[in-house]
């Protein structure tokens, strides 16, 4: 069997150097025996681009990390022998090893919807081909569409896009409908900050999205679909195109698709980048050309949807299940995850963790296992506080439900939502009142503004987090929060206004006593806000060395030689430059 | 079609929403977005109401939600009362002290302090202005920017290309919070200025010569309705005689 060598070539991967290593790849096998020479695939993201470029070798499945270009002789030196061990990964004991799965980043993995991406090259429409493509849409064509949603409906498979709607379900809706004219949509717009799944499905296997909506197509009676992809989104979009232009060119899209007699044809639409553009109303109304604002929706888009037309909207991930489902059959995918929610998530998992990257676990993990043993932990021996799941307009999970298993009911029934997968953790440093300062002045932004209690009521509560942040809240406050978390959550048209209190209800929920803190105490307990915080020198400790002065930006630090400095607190503007800069340790916040 | 608001028996349309048959039933239900002469934007939430479905009561915007035979409402649930009263207080905040926020103040006796302490444009962003223009077919202001910054105005702040001053926007405008300057020369509205059509028989102002020139196409002689009534009296007096 040929030697191949899977250069990582994910958008993480090319930032740091992947496309150099590819090319020094080429050169140096150039010189390599004709008929040992290993074959060089580009492929998408592996996940873990921290540690990028990334290369593998297969058959042997030895993984190598942050590969430079002078690594390359090295490597391929070691084709027939031992590994390189400098650039293997080393475990949480020290231990360099080999093959991902021994890596504790990838051991709890269970890859469905990434099952390609890294291993294929995603322009390469033989790679997919291989890789087993296409079978499930070959069996799908062979079957009765109500047959196909079925299938789906006992897979359990629900919505990734945040919802969690059951997809066969939703489909069902729409094949029931007689229309002649229908859409099938694949929703990549993935407008939450830090969210970066669909991107790396799009980009690393871009024909399993594809192969999923004609599915979904065929299933419901549509001849006609639209992905809407971000429009940042580069190697996306040049992935997708090029998986429709081979797909038209291999009898998989267009009329008489593989001779079944059935026509698909679709096209890719950028999305302007808004947030609220990937809410489903609001992307339709975006196709349309018209402004992307979500509208009332007392008539289902399954009925009404695109230019009045019966429509499904996936997400990109819910799709890219589809073809495993339809090749391994809805058996195997209910077989993993949660009673409610089956098969797998993608999560990006980022912020106060040893180990930050893209991941695919089984529903029902735990945040602990997640956090703890694929994260590797929080850095610099700090502790763990608190979890926000689903994005800007999710919750936090706190220590005490670390070993929630997390699916669609749990995390909704803990005041905190799904989303589209986004995990960040935070240390014991955070403040959680200026958190949820942080996320409504994100949503006050990203609002379309249309409706009064989605854009006044959020700029209300940013004005009283705000005030709480400064020492100016009152114990009243937190009524009024709550009034107009209810109220807002209650009456805004769109899911963003009914979600976006999340974030200051389950803070409320949980860490009720920093909220107090800020508000009675005037203290920040987490040391972060400006303006309830006091940088003191410990005189004990103080070396008199100086420093400090040379940093502080407005001279509030004074000495002598051979006593301790003492800050001005009136000229302090909070800045914490003396802090970081004391080699001693002399200076604390309080 | 039947239907009940709060046990009292209405009879509504096909097509007709909540609020359609409400209004025309003269049953009140508050809602500052919604009017019957122009198209529907669902933004003020102040109309939100109940409905039976399933079993269960369910919140809704009366000005978007059809009606159906037998369908129950309820507007006098605490979700509905607590909905309504935040979000009036929302409204004042945007336009305090306007008699028509002041007005569903006072009915839901509702203690009158801003939650925000601006000032304020006294613009509710309801939307109703840009539909009526959109109606003329002349779509010369809508809403800019999104989230906490929206507002209404022309394309870049700059004087209305296509307006032609016919003052429609303000006239339907619950808070009359569009400022409109008229006097012996002319209007200014949205950063332009207009010169009077005044009658040729009376001198009596119109309106503004573009609105008028959009009316009536042929280049009809500018007549008052007074002066064109007498006109026209004259005339069948000529014709038949005293
Ligand atoms: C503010 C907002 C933003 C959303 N953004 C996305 C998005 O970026 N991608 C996505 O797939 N769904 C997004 N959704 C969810 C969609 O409205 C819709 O439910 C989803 O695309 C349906 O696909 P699914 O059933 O496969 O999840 C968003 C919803 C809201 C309210
Ligand atoms: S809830 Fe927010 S985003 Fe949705 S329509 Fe209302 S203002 Fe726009
Ligand atoms: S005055 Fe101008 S902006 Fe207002 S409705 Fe008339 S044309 Fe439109
Ligand atoms: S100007 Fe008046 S009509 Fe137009 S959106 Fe504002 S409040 Fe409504
Ligand atoms: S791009 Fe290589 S690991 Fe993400
Ligand atoms: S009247 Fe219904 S939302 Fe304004």
């Amino acid at each position: 069997m040929t030697k191949k060598i899977l250069v990582c070539c994910g958008t993480g991967c090319l930032a740091n150097g992947s496309q150099a290593l590819v090319d020094q790849f080429y050169l140096e096998t150039k010189k390599l025996d004709v008929n040992i020479i290993p074959q060089i695939k580009e492929t998408g993201c592996n996940g873990f681009c921290e540690n990028g470029p990334m290369v593998t070798i297969v058959p042997a499945h030895i993984t190598y990390y942050k590969v430079q270009p002078k690594d390359v002789s090295d490597i391929l030196e070691s084709l027939d022998k031992e590994p390189v061990t400098r650039l293997l990964y080393k475990d949480d004991s020290g231990k360099p090893v080999t093959s991902k799965e021994e890596n504790p980043f990838y051991a709890l993995q269970h890859k469905i919807v990434l099952r390609n991406t890294g291993v294929i090259d995603p322009s390469c429409f033989n790679d997919y081909l291989e890789a087993g493509g296409y079978v499930g849409l070959t069996k799908a064509l062979a079957m009765e569409p109500i047959k196909i949603i079925e299938e789906v409906e006992k897979s359990g498979l629900r919505g990734r896009g945040g919802g969690g709607f059951s997809t066969g379900l939703k489909w069902r809706s729409c094949h029931e409908i007689t229309g002649e004219f229908k859409y099938m949509l694949c929703n990549g717009d993935e407008g939450d900050p830090g969210a970066f799944m669909d991107r790396s499905i799009m980009e690393g296997d871009p024909h399993s999205v594809l192969e999923g909506l004609i599915i979904g197509a065929y299933a419901i009676g549509s001849h006609y679909g639209f992905l809407y992809i971000r429009d940042e989104y580069g190697l996306a979009l040049k992935h997708m195109q090029k998986a429709i232009d081979d797909a038209k060119a291999n009898g998989y899209l267009g009329n008489n698709i593989l001779g079944s007699g059935f026509n698909f044809s679709c096209e890719i639409v950028r999305g302007g980048g808004a947030f609220v553009c990937g809410e489903s109303s609001a992307l339709m109304a975006s196709i349309e050309g018209r402004v992307g604002e979500p509208r009332v929706k007392y008539i289902r888009s399954v009925e009404k949807g695109l230019f009045d037309s019966p429509t499904v909207l996936s997400n990109v991930e819910s799709l890219a299940n589809i073809p495993y489902i339809m090749t391994n059959g809805a058996e195997n995918f209910a077989s993993i995850g949660t009673k409610g929610s089956k098969g797998t998530k993608v999560f990006s998992l980022v912020g106060n963790v040893n180990r930050t990257g893209l991941i695919e676990v089984p529903m029902g993990i735990t945040l602990r296992q997640l956090i703890f043993q694929i994260g590797g932990g929080i850095p610099n021996g700090k502790k763990f506080k608190a979890a926000q799941t689903g994005g800007p307009s999710g919750g936090c999970i706190p220590e005490e439900l670390l070993d929630l298993e997390i699916d669609f009911d749990s995390l909704k029934e803990k005041g905190s939502i799904m989303g589209s997968g986004g995990i960040i953790v935070m240390d014991e440093n955070t403040c959680m009142v200026e958190l949820a300062r942080y996320y409504m002045k994100f949503l006050t932004e990203e609002s379309c503004g249309k409706c009064t209690p989605c854009r006044e009521g959020l700029r209300a509560m940013l004005d009283i987090l705000t005030r709480i942040c400064e020492g100016k809240g009152e114990l009243s406050d937190l009524d009024l929060l709550e009034e107009l978390a209810y109220v807002t959550s209650e009456a805004s048209l769109c899911e963003l206004g009914k979600t976006a209190p999340n974030p200051v209800l389950s803070s409320l929920k949980y860490f009720r006593d920093e909220y107090l803190a800020h508000i009675v105490d005037k203290r920040c307990p987490a040391g972060v806000c400006p303006k309830l915080i006091k940088y003191e020198i410990i005189p004990d400790k103080c070396k008199f060395c100086g420093l400090c002065v040379k940093v502080c930006p407005v001279e509030a630090i004074t000495g002598k030689p051979k006593t301790p400095y003492i800050i001005n607190q009136n000229k302090c503007i909070r800045c914490g430059n003396c802090k970081s800069t004391c080699a001693f340790e002399a200076i604390y916040v309080e | 079609m039947k239907f009940t608001i709060d046990g009292l028996e209405i009879s509504a349309e096909q097509d007709d929403t909540i609020m359609d048959a409400s209004r025309r039933a003269e049953v009140f239900i508050p809602g500052l977005c919604y009017s019957s002469s122009t198209e529907p934007t669902h933004s003020c939430r102040l109309c939100m109401v109940e409905v039976e479905e399933k079993n269960s009561l369910r919140l809704v915007a009366a000005c978007a939600y059809k009606v159906k035979e037998n369908l129950k409402v309820v507007t006098t649930t605490e979700r509905v009362s607590k909905v309504r009263k935040t979000i009036l207080k929302h409204l004042y905040s945007m336009a305090p002290e306007n008699p028509a926020i002041m007005e569903l103040m006072n009915l839901y006796k509702i203690e009158k302090a801003p939650i925000i302490k601006e000032k304020k444009s006294h613009c509710i962003l309801c939307g109703r202005c840009v539909k009526a223009c959109e109606k003329l077919g002349i779509s010369a202001i809508s809403t800019v920017n999104r989230g906490v910054t929206k507002e209404i105005n022309t394309p870049y702040g700059k004087p209305a290309e296509y307006c032609m001053g016919c003052g429609s926007c303000s006239e339907v405008c619950p808070t009359k919070c569009i400022t409109i300057k008229d006097n012996e020369e002319g209007r200014t509205i949205w950063h332009k200025h207009f010169e009077w059509a005044r009658c040729e028989k009376c001198g009596v102002i119109v309106t503004t010569k573009e609105h008028f020139a959009n009316s009536n196409p042929n280049n009809t002689p500018v007549v008052c309705p007074v002066c064109k009534r007498r006109y026209m009296t004259d005339v069948f007096a000529d014709t038949f005689g005293e």
